[in-house]
């Protein structure tokens, strides 16, 4: 027995969307329903297998190119290498290269700064920090005193007292050396050839290869 | 069977409704989730690989093509010439008589030592003495130093890269006999020559002295 709603259509309640599939056939609706759900199964799957081409595509693509590139960077390894190997090599000829001392300047200002009537006999320089550590190969300084500035030594002779002290003055304008100090300066006694009663002096100071003009 | 006809039959049309959207919807987000959306996020994941591979692919054969692979190999040849990998001592000598000779000194020896580690490599070092008038020398040690230089801005090789650590200058009349100079000076250079690669050994002995006059 199949309940009657008697009230008319305007005043019965939930009228709309609870009233959505009430007439509808159960039968009806479980086919309509499945026949869609089976439309979007079929629809999914051919996405699906779409979907799998274009993957596979791709991945044949980057496979190719990624062979491309292989082959690409087997050429340029030993180009690389070189390069690498330049790199490093350059690094280390470039400190070398930039820590060396022009003597040649050294040399000049020395010319240039000694003043006249001295005569100098023998002149060393050393750099502080010396590129092959272990070279040592130049004889010590002459007349070196303990305690004494080391890297510049200069000995020679002069004809007074005073002309020592203008090579004193002197070397200490240069920008390389500091701590210019006398070690000796000793009246000539006569006898040697050249230097009868000049006085022998022994100067030595700091050498600083910064100071030198590059 | 029959159960579940029966069951089909009791249900309302309403219920039967909800049941086959959710079943649809079912499908829908089990397919699209499951099946379509992984291939898509793979098919999108590959594209980018391709893409960077692709751009790779263009940098290394750009690189190729360009001019940097054959520079560096040209830069290294000359490198290489400043710093070889072995001492080559008779190129040592050549460049210090070819030096000598256009600035005017006689070198009167030149004894190497055994190789010292330094940076980059390997330093040979070396005693050389040079005799001449004080400019000529002066000329010499810029040789010596011009042979080899880098820089920043520039690159200069056409010899061996020299570096000197120290120097010492004396009257030639000081040193031995002492007869008929003319102003020449004694020079004695700690000079150093420079190897790449660890473990040659030097094809002079260690200690042998190698007189050369012009």
């Amino acid at each position: 027995m199949e309940a009657v709603n008697l009230l008319p259509g305007y005043a019965r309640p939930a009228h709309g969307w609870a009233a959505i599939g009430k007439d509808l056939s159960t039968r009806r609706v479980l086919a309509v329903g499945g026949a869609v759900a089976g439309a979007a199964a079929i629809a999914l799957g051919g996405l699906f297998v779409h979907e799998r081409s274009v993957v596979n595509e791709k991945r044949d693509s980057l496979s190719t190119v990624q062979a491309q590139l292989t082959a690409a960077e087997a050429q340029a390894a030993p180009l690389r290498a070189v390069q690498a190997a330049k790199a490093t090599k350059l690094s280390a000829i470039r400190t070398i290269s930039e820590g060396r001392v022009p003597w040649e300047n050294v040399l000049r200002d020395l010319a240039r700064v000694l003043p006249s009537k001295i005569q100098v006999q023998a002149v060393q320089a050393t750099l502080p920090t010396p590129i092959a550590p272990a070279t040592g190969s130049v004889p010590a300084s002459v007349g070196a005193i303990s305690g004494a500035p080391t890297g510049f030594t200069i000995t020679g002779s002069a004809s007074s007292h005073n002309r020592v002290a203008l090579v004193l003055d002197r070397l200490s304008v240069l920008p390389w050396l500091s701590n210019v100090m006398l070690q000796s300066s000793t009246r000539g006694t006569g006898g040697t050839s050249g230097s009868s009663g000049a006085d022998t002096f022994t100067i030595s100071a700091t050498f600083n290869s910064l100071g030198v003009t590059k | 069977m029959n159960t579940s006809i029966n069951a089909i039959e009791r249900l309302s049309g309403r219920v039967a409704f909800v049941v086959a959207a959710a079943a649809v919807l079912l499908v829908v987000f089990v397919g699209w989730f499951v099946l379509v959306a992984p291939k898509r996020a793979k098919a999108a994941e590959l594209d980018t690989k391709a893409t960077e591979t692709q751009l790779q692919l263009i940098g290394t054969r750009r690189f190729l093509h360009s001019s940097a692979g054959p520079k560096s190999a040209r830069d290294l040849k000359k490198l290489t010439r400043a710093v070889p990998t072995n001492p080559r001592m008779a190129e040592i000598l050549r460049q210090l008589t070819q030096a000598s000779g256009a600035a005017g000194v006689r070198i009167d020896g030149v004894t190497p030592a055994a190789m010292v580690s330094t940076t980059g490599g390997q330093a040979i070092p070396m005693t050389v003495v040079a005799e001449g008038h004080y400019f000529r020398l002066q000329k010499f040690v810029h040789l010596l130093r011009a042979a080899a230089v880098v820089s920043p801005d520039s690159t200069h090789v056409s010899g061996r890269l020299l570096a000197i650590d120290s120097i010492q200058l004396s009257s030639a009349a000081s040193t031995s006999a002492g007869t008929g100079t003319n102003g020449l000076i004694t020079a004695t250079l700690a000079v150093d020559a420079f190897v790449s690669t660890p473990g040659a050994a030097v094809q002079t002995g260690a200690g042998s002295t190698s007189t050369t006059s012009p």
